[in-house]
């Protein structure tokens, strides 16, 4: 009995601690998605695994929120920023087709966005890029 | 005869630069700290004649117009199309323009006591000047720029206020003053004229050409309001940028387009409608509903989305001001005054406003500012 207590007490600690996925990890899941929506040939396949990387991230968000109910956090700013930065790319892949002059307005939401607070022609952020990438399959 | 040829050097030394100073005051430089003597941009606005800069003039001197009324539009009886723009803004008050509030002349005057630095230019006469914007090359800004500036981006604020919630002029007034403190003539990669506009704003709003097509901008109907707009505010605006819809102007981001938007008259009346179109386009149509999304009590609160609006142009861009509606956990039972408060601990733009906002009030009041002070309210009337 004592060692089923114990190891129940070990096991819900464990979960307690247990870190939630990071920018870094969603940077990787987003890449491996990408490769596998490459091989896909129709675009509505496409749009459904970057739908599945939307539902991965928003349920991690919600995670984040019910461990920190008053404010975000570090690393949740982080995920949630690739998360809203994505949203050009989402709105892509809730259409039923990907219509070319919708595609180049979105292309062009998240060039604006990312050109805020920097200079002509900065450099792309990494959330920015991202999205530009999937909005390309998206839209190709 | 050496006596009174001794005297009259003396008298001509110490009395000429004296009453040049008196005849031309400089606005900017009030307390002579900076050294401004340079007085061309002021006589550029002199020589300016587009729309804008005659409905001013109007504006300043109504009197020297004689106005008929036809088919519901005010024209002069000197039917030239200046003058007829000009006799439109003598009519503005009488209008049915939205009642927006105004910012005061004196709080444009505090914020141009800042110093910012940077390049300015001078374009005048299909020619750009480059300058150093810093001491005794700052330019010498007159009285009538002043005045100029208080009339075109009151104008601009009730004309882009028509048909949606009115534009709240005390966040206008901390954004120009934190970007450009009212050098309207400085320019550089970072950002150009009033509203330090880059190229990528400006495609959002009036479209751009890719290959053979022409794409609309997300925010065309901004532009497309002003021309159609039956708000006599906005008639020297559409003058200006009425081929716009179909052809982009040329963009910000290239030095040899500075002119179109820096110089006194036309580069101003663009520069404010692009500037003002790119915030409402910001605020009602991707912040508003990202706030709402969480909260219908907190995007029912115009200075709670005029806040996240000013997010939006720190970096990261509207996706930062929608992540922070997020990190914030926005939700009906949020109070204001909290929300406020994580704004400005989790935006370095909007903090950096704020900050900018006491350099102003530095200059327009000699006591402490009051809560009343900092939010902008005595700045507006």
């Amino acid at each position: 009995m004592r060692g089923v207590i114990a190891s129940l007490v070990f096991l819900a600690a464990l979960t307690a601690s247990a870190e939630l996925k990071k920018v870094t990890d969603f940077y990787s899941e987003s890449e491996q998605q990408y490769k596998k929506a490459q091989s896909e040939k129709t675009f509505a396949a496409r749009a459904k695994i970057l739908r599945e990387l939307e539902s991965s991230l928003e349920g991690t968000l919600q995670e984040y929120e019910k461990k920190n109910p008053r404010e975000a956090e570090k690393d949740e700013k982080e995920v949630s920023l690739f998360h809203s930065t994505l949203e050009a790319a989402y709105d892509i892949a809730h259409q039923k087709t990907a219509d070319q002059k919708d595609c180049a307005k979105k292309r062009q939401s998240v060039l604006t966005g990312d050109s805020m607070g920097r200079g002509e022609s900065a450099p792309l952020t990494k959330p920015a890029q991202e999205t530009l990438r999937w909005i390309d399959l998206l839209c190709k | 005869m050496k006596l009174f040829a001794i005297t009259l050097f003396f008298i001509c030394v110490f009395t000429l630069p004296l009453s040049a100073e008196a005849q031309y005051k400089c606005i900017n430089d009030k307390d002579g700290t900076k050294g401004a003597t340079n007085t061309d941009i002021s006589a550029a606005l002199n020589r300016a004649n587009d729309p804008l800069t005659a409905a001013f003039k109007a504006a300043s001197d109504p009197g020297r117009h004689h106005l008929v009324r036809r088919e519901n539009v005010c024209t002069a009886e000197n039917s030239s199309s200046l003058t007829d723009f000009a006799s439109l803004a003598t009519h503005i008050q009488a209008s049915a323009a939205p009642r927006t509030k105004k910012i005061k002349r004196s709080c444009i005057e505090a914020s141009m006591q800042r110093e910012v630095g940077n390049t300015g230019y001078l374009c005048s006469g299909g020619k750009k000047e480059a300058f150093e914007n810093a001491g005794k090359s700052t330019p010498c800004l007159s009285e009538k720029v002043l005045s100029y500036l208080h009339f075109a981006l009151n104008q601009a604020i009730n004309c882009m206020s028509t048909g949606r919630d009115p534009i709240d002029p005390r966040f206008i007034l901390k954004k120009i003053n934190n970007e450009t403190a009212f050098n309207f003539f400085i320019a550089y990669n970072g950002g150009v004229g009033l509203g330090q506009l880059t190229s990528d704003p400006v495609k959002e709003i009036a479209g751009w050409r890719q290959g053979k097509r022409e794409i609309d901008g997300n925010a065309k109907h901004v532009l497309e309001g002003v021309i159609s707009s039956s708000n006599p505010a906005c008639a020297p605006f559409a003058e200006v940028i009425k081929k716009e819809v179909n052809t982009p102007p040329p963009l910000p981001g290239s030095p040899r387009n500075y002119c179109s938007w820096v110089s006194p008259g036309e580069g101003v009346a663009r520069n404010l409608i692009y500037s003002l179109g790119y915030y409402v386009y910001t605020r009602d149509e991707i912040v508003k509903p990202a706030i709402a999304r969480r909260s219908s009590r907190m995007a029912a609160n115009p200075e709670i989305v005029n806040y996240f609006t000013l997010v939006a142009y720190g970096p990261g861009g509207p996706s930062q001001a929608k992540s922070l509606v997020r990190s914030l956990r926005l939700s009906n039972s949020s109070k204001p005054e909290d929300v406020r408060a994580g704004i400005l601990r989790n935006s370095g733009y909007v903090k950096q406003t704020e900050e900018k906002m006491l350099e102003l009030l530095a200059h327009w009041k000699n006591s402490a500012p009051t809560p009343e002070d900092k939010r902008g309210d005595t700045c507006v009337e």
